[in-house]
């Protein structure tokens, strides 16, 4: 499965550790440096998405009683292998000469 | 009309299950971007609807495609099929016996039974292929597909109202011309009841023939199944 841009944003967030909805939100939108906000629709497709297919699942509640979810270990391989093929393109973008070189 | 009211009243456009599974904590995910948000309201509220908007449509087509209306839609498409099937072969039947019309056919006639009972055949068999081509093998259950057929017929009945209608005050001969009015031959029917009697007689010849071959083919499904 190739996730969507918010999908391995959400994937990517879940790597710091179990979140809640909003918890997800906040992280994106500070891994993103404010480029991509999630609202809770987008964010919730995405969640019902990735659970159906096993990258992500609900772990207990926390303190306020939120629901929370966990990166799975296949969850983990698919944004690993995703995060791969970004880098991937970055190297060829580089080599085309979109990006300097060496940065 | 409170925010957290107007958001639960917006969350109607997702699916019930999906509402079911997410809407609450959707909610609660709403009011900490109300609380923490630095915009203006209006900036916030177009946010959240484009939000709702987007990821709204592509959950209704995900449920589409995958979920329970999956099912429906193509529950659906086997009956219109089946309808157009029958509704186009008694025309067919119609048409060639008028084209190749011979004084030996003089006098022939076909009892409100036989008639009901071809047209039931013939929309039963095209909705079992249907089913069997278009519904998926998770909900391929011997009842589903003797109930589909079953419903099925009523719809068609009832779709059918155009035709009964005509036929009952009286209509042209017979696809006289077939290519004259598409619409006109595809609404007409091959026998023509003198009374409502025939019409039930011949209604209910099409259900029992329908069912039957619904049914035949939901037991040599079922076999099938066993088998493997």
């Amino acid at each position: 499965m190739t996730p969507t841009r918010a999908e391995f944003h959400v994937l990517l967030a879940l790597m710091r550790g179990p979140r809640h909805g909003y918890g997800v939100m906040q992280d994106v939108e500070e891994l993103s440096a404010g480029q991509l906000r999630l609202g809770p629709g987008t964010l919730y497709t995405a969640i019902k998405r990735l659970r159906a297919s096993g990258l992500i699942s609900e772990c207990d509640a926390d303190a306020d009683r939120r629901r929370c979810y966990r990166l799975t270990r296949k969850g983990k391989s698919v944004a690993s292998d995703e995060a791969q093929r970004l880098s991937d393109l970055v190297s060829e973008a580089r080599k085309r000469g979109l990006l300097p070189s060496g940065t | 009309m409170t925010p957290e009211r107007l958001y639960t009243a917006l969350l109607t456009l997702y699916s019930k299950p999906f509402r079911d599974e997410y809407g609450a904590a959707m909610l609660d995910a709403f009011r900490d971007l109300r609380a923490s948000s630095r915009r203006s309201p209006l900036a916030l509220w177009r946010f959240v609807l484009a939000d709702i908007v987007c990821s709204a449509a592509r959950e209704q087509l995900d449920e589409c495609r995958t979920g329970s209306r999956r099912f429906a839609l193509r529950w659906l498409a086997t009956c219109a099929l089946g309808l157009i099937v029958t509704v186009l072969a008694a025309n067919a039947v119609a048409w060639t016996f008028s084209y190749f019309y011979h004084p030996y056919f003089e006098g022939l006639t076909v009892p409100p039974w036989g008639y009901g009972a071809c047209l039931g055949l013939v929309l039963g068999g095209t909705i079992g292929i249907g089913q069997w081509v278009l519904l998926p093998a998770q909900v391929r259950r011997a009842r589903q597909w003797a109930l589909a057929s079953g419903i099925a017929l009523p719809i068609a009945a009832l779709l059918c109202g155009a035709v009964v209608e005509r036929t009952l005050t009286g209509m042209k001969p017979v696809a006289a011309n077939p290519y004259f009015d598409a619409l006109d031959v595809l609404m007409r029917g091959l026998y023509q009841p003198k009374n409502w009697t025939d019409l039930a007689v011949q209604f209910t010849a099409m259900a029992v023939s329908g069912l039957a071959i619904g049914a035949i083919t939901a037991r040599s499904h079922a076999e099938k199944r066993h088998a493997y």
